[in-house]
């Protein structure tokens, strides 16, 4: 799979991960209301939390249909569609009456959590661009800076440079936090040396 | 010219020396020597720096936009003309050969992929 077009569609499934997990919250607060059954106040909260729900899904069904045509995919339409025409009928029935609102509430969350673990199960397709998203730990990264302060100036953006590329390829590569830890202590206590090696790089005629 | 004497043939400088020697023509950036050399990501920069100094390296940036490749940039090293060759003499005329030390190229170390 090209490397480009895997990235944006981990982008897309992740942005489809958050709608889906605010529509997901939509659903809950819905569920939540419609269990504490006061129909006297449920018009415009109700309907409020159900119009949201609907948004969010139109959204996610638009970022769904960006992600590559495959079984996979369609599944994951296929579900959305059904909890956007579920959503559809709660705001529907919350205008008029509220009978079947709780079954219909709790199918829809239950609909929607499913959706979120497809998306997570998608998103899992693409461990290397997940991990390339991953930072070096910030303690490591914070070290290097301190090794790199005692290279002359001149050298200095150069080495920053490498040693922090380095901290994440070694992050890319699953490093934990202690190895990464352990790669910025090495620099750290390598640096007099660095500084020394410059230094005299400098000064060669 | 940069004093060639002020080069100090340690372990790890040899280590280093053999995994580019291993592929003279060719480019490496540090975690990939640290894993060919068998030695622990984090300590060959001085060794580097030193091999550069002398004029044995030269090293240059990938020419990839960090933006559009989603990671950082690699920094290459490569032997200059004549440093491999260069290499090769002192490696023969260090007084101990990395052969005759058992383990030493055997570290684990993390692969650079």
């Amino acid at each position: 799979m090209n490397a480009g077009v895997a990235t944006r569609d981990v982008s897309i499934a992740r942005e489809l991960t958050v709608i889906l997990a605010k529509a997901y919250l939509s659903a809950l607060r819905l569920d939540d209301f419609v269990d504490l059954d006061v129909r006297s106040s449920t018009d415009y909260s109700g309907h409020s939390c159900a119009r949201d729900l609907t948004r969010h899904l139109d959204l996610a069904h638009h970022l769904a249909r960006s992600l590559p045509a495959d079984d996979f995919t369609g599944e994951l339409l296929r579900t959305i569609d059904l909890a956007r025409d579920l959503s559809r009928q709660v705001a529907y029935e919350l205008t008029r009456e509220f009978a079947h609102d709780r079954d219909i509430a709790h199918e829809l969350a239950r609909d929607i959590d499913s959706i979120r673990y497809l998306t997570r199960d998608y998103i899992r397709q693409f461990p290397a661009d997940n991990a390339r998203n991953a930072c070096a730990a910030s303690a490591a990264l914070r070290l290097v800076t301190v090794a790199a302060l005692l290279i002359p100036s001149s050298d200095r953006p150069r080495f920053v440079e490498e040693y922090r590329a380095e901290l994440f390829y070694l992050a890319d590569h699953g490093a934990k936090r202690w190895h990464q830890v352990s790669y910025s202590v090495r620099q750290l206590l390598r640096a007099p040396q660095m500084r020394a090696a410059c230094r005299r790089k400098l000064e060669a005629p | 010219m940069p004093d060639r004497s002020a080069l100090r043939m340690t372990m790890p400088t040899q280590l280093v020396l053999q995994a580019l020697l291993a592929e003279p023509g060719e480019e490496q950036y540090g975690l990939q020597i640290c894993t060919n050399a068998g030695l622990p990501s984090g300590t060959i920069h001085p060794i580097l720096a030193r091999l550069e100094r002398v004029g044995w390296l030269e090293s240059r940036w990938e020419e990839a936009d960090p933006h559009e490749e989603g990671r950082p940039r690699r920094r290459y090293y490569r032997f200059s003309p004549g440093g491999a060759e260069q290499a090769r003499l002192a490696l023969a005329r260090s007084r101990t050969p990395v052969s005759a030390v058992p383990g030493l190229r055997a570290r684990p170390a993390i692969s650079p992929g």
